[in-house]
């Protein structure tokens, strides 16, 4: 499996990627504008990210735009839905509009942090990245 | 190349935080903006018509997460100052991952000559005081702190010194933990508003 990390705060990032590298390989990026580099970079190497875990809190592009960014651009790819990266968006926000518009362009899941691997490894389960 | 497929008017937000944190308020220029995103300064105005419109679009992209982080204070079911405690370092945290935004806060009182915009400012003031009133005037009915002090001048205390540190932390050249900064002040603060 390969796993974007876009993450801002080094304890979560650390976290996030000591937990997630057992299950493959994880690039790691610490704001919106350079998650939409790695985006561009893997889908110009025709090597997408089959998950990309995206703050919702992070400088310059918050996660969400981000998110629509990457729906947009694998659209206009003409990407089918079943070969598109999963995404899940995590934050230290509850359940507000912010996630509420995460959800309504189309993220796969939300995890709350601090994260619950257990319930974070039923979410991958859920969504077939891992078994 | 994540920048270029942002829309133009977020490019052109996002370069003008850039310079004010780098050359301060007083040295923003929509020409230095333009030179910065590589286009005429005639295709910068067509997307904002001044630049008081550029800087009214930096104040809407600075408190583009009051809404949420107030509204999980509620949601996340704390007690009053457990509530003030996760709102100030949600910011602190921001702001540390971000050193850049956190200029904004050093910008009032340039902005305060600035007619319409003095008063999207005041706003944004007014609403930070505001939701951090409520919820000293809540840590009261709670017995959390003193039932006898004013929570204005509590909330102005407390947006106060939050805007001091940052300063302080941007002109040390971030050397210390401005979370841990605030958060320690914070608690400094509400052990002496305790009965």
């Amino acid at each position: 499996m390969k796993v974007l990390i876009a993450e801002d705060d080094l304890s979560s990032r650390k976290f996030l990627y000591k937990f997630l590298s057992q299950y493959g390989e994880c690039d790691l990026v610490v704001d919106g504008l350079e998650a939409l580099d790695a985006f561009l970079i893997s889908l110009k190497e025709h090597q997408p990210y089959d998950l990309i875990c995206l703050d919702i809190m992070m400088p310059k592009v918050d996660g969400v735009k981000v998110l629509k960014h990457i729906k947009d651009l694998e659209t206009q790819k003409g990407i089918i839905p079943e070969k598109r990266s999963k995404i899940i968006m995590t934050t230290a926000l509850a359940e507000t509009q912010i996630v509420q518009n995460a959800f309504e362009i189309g993220c796969d899941a939300y995890a709350a942090k601090p994260i619950d691997t257990t319930k974070f490894i039923e979410v991958l389960k859920k969504l077939g990245l891992i078994e | 190349m994540g920048l270029r497929i942002l829309d133009r008017k977020e490019q052109l937000t996002l370069t003008a935080i850039e310079i004010i944190d780098e050359l301060g308020i007083q040295n923003l220029t929509t020409r230095q903006i333009a030179k910065r995103q590589e286009i005429s300064e005639a295709t910068l105005f067509r997307h904002f018509k001044n630049k008081k419109e550029l800087l009214a679009s930096v104040l809407d992209y600075f408190v583009q997460f009051d809404a949420d982080i107030l509204h999980s204070t509620k949601l996340h079911n704390l007690t009053p100052t457990q509530a003030l405690v996760y709102l100030i370092s949600s910011y602190a945290e921001y702001y540390e991952n971000y050193p850049a935004i956190s200029s904004i806060l050093q910008i009032y009182n340039f902005l305060l000559y600035e007619e319409e915009l003095a008063d999207k400012m005041k706003e944004i003031q007014n609403n930070r005081t505001s939701a951090i009133q409520q919820m000293i005037e809540e840590a009261k009915l709670a017995g959390e702190i003193s039932g006898n002090v004013d929570s204005n001048m509590v909330a102005v205390m407390i947006t106060g010194f939050f805007r001091e540190i940052c300063f302080n932390w941007k002109t040390s050249n971030y050397e210390f933990s401005l979370s841990d900064r605030l958060l320690k002040t914070l608690e400094l603060l509400l052990n002496a508003l305790h009965d």
